[in-house]
């Protein structure tokens, strides 16, 4: 009878303890019920064995857990690298679209230099008769002016430079210039260059240029330009 | 993007990143033969550490039923495991 009673009050330990296992595992059981699994653990084998296989399979499945986590942050870290190329890409793209439309308004242009060379050509064969027309009209000669040129008029207008040969003398230089009705104003520079005023404020730009043909007309004259047109040259 | 540039991510590789991933294969393959109950008990404990009084108030059900439930499910994992698992010796 007492016998019995212990066979029926150790298996129905067994099967208590062997519910109680997968928490014994994951040690959240209270110190009660973890010294309840302990005391029969050690005189029961299949609860060892059931135990070591449990373990195991805690392992694997956190190893797992760990797997996933890790494979939650590579793709994480995959898709930031995604995003960042993304990103890139879509920079790169602008910049090729940019490239692309400079190709096109370079192939434009190219097309429209190709084209207006012509005409442009045809433009310089015109020019010696259009630079024979006795005009002052800027516009015409291509003369621009800026705000920080020298302003137009005045004495400019009938200055002119002038360079003599060189072993012309003062007295030389005087009577060629007076035969122009010029007289020096600057001069001569270390280039030996005179800045000459042509008649004075009245005289106008058909009068200066004839002076400028006479000077030029004179061997002993090497150069002879209006000022105006060399003042980058100052 | 170059795939050893992808493998530099992972936390082990070679044999050991190989295995865990047989490992988390098969176990895949095991939980999709328990039925959700199974399978939430299984992962409350193994996953979460949960006692079974808490997982019996978190699944609004008795502690018995978890006991019973874990039960079943150790015995078809137990049935299933060796047989995907054996060359991980479980």
């Amino acid at each position: 009878m007492t016998l019995t009673q212990i066979k029926i009050t150790s298996k129905s330990e067994h099967q208590e303890v062997w519910d109680l296992l997968p928490w014994y595992i994951n040690h959240s059981l209270d110190p009660a019920e973890q010294d309840f699994v302990r005391r029969h653990v050690k005189t029961c084998v299949t609860c060892r064995v059931e135990i070591n296989q449990q373990q195991q399979l805690l392992e694997k499945i956190q190893q797992q857990d760990l797997l996933q986590q890790a494979s939650q942050i590579s793709f994480a870290q995959l898709k930031k690298r995604m995003n960042e190329q993304s990103k890139l890409r879509s920079v790169f793209a602008e910049q090729a679209k940019l490239s692309q439309e400079q190709k096109l308004f370079s192939h434009q242009f190219l097309g429209f230099v190709k084209y207006n060379a012509l005409a442009a050509s045809l433009l310089l064969l015109a020019m010696p008769l259009m630079l024979n027309l006795p005009t002052d009209d800027p516009e015409l000669k291509g003369d621009y002016r800026t705000l920080a040129n020298p302003a137009e008029g005045e004495h400019k207008n009938n200055s002119i430079r002038v360079v003599f040969a060189e072993h012309l003398g003062a007295e030389q230089i005087k009577a060629i210039l007076n035969g122009v009705s010029g007289h020096i104003i600057k001069g001569p520079s270390k280039n030996g260059i005179y800045e000459v005023q042509i008649g004075n404020r009245q005289t106008n730009s058909l009068e200066v240029n004839d002076a400028i043909s006479q000077l030029r007309k004179n061997s002993l004259v090497v150069f002879a330009e209006p000022s105006h047109q060399l003042s980058s040259s100052d | 993007m170059e795939l050893n540039d992808e493998l530099d991510y992972f936390p082990d590789r070679g044999s050991q990143w190989t295995s865990q991933l047989e490992t988390s294969n098969w176990l895949e393959v095991a939980f999709d033969r328990l039925s959700t109950e199974q399978r939430a008990v299984v992962e409350m404990t193994y996953y979460q550490g949960l006692h079974y009084s808490e997982i019996s108030e978190i699944m609004q059900c008795p502690e018995n039923t978890v006991k019973t439930r874990m039960f079943h499910a150790r015995k078809i994992l137990a049935k299933i495991l060796p047989e995907l698992g054996g060359r991980n010796s479980i």
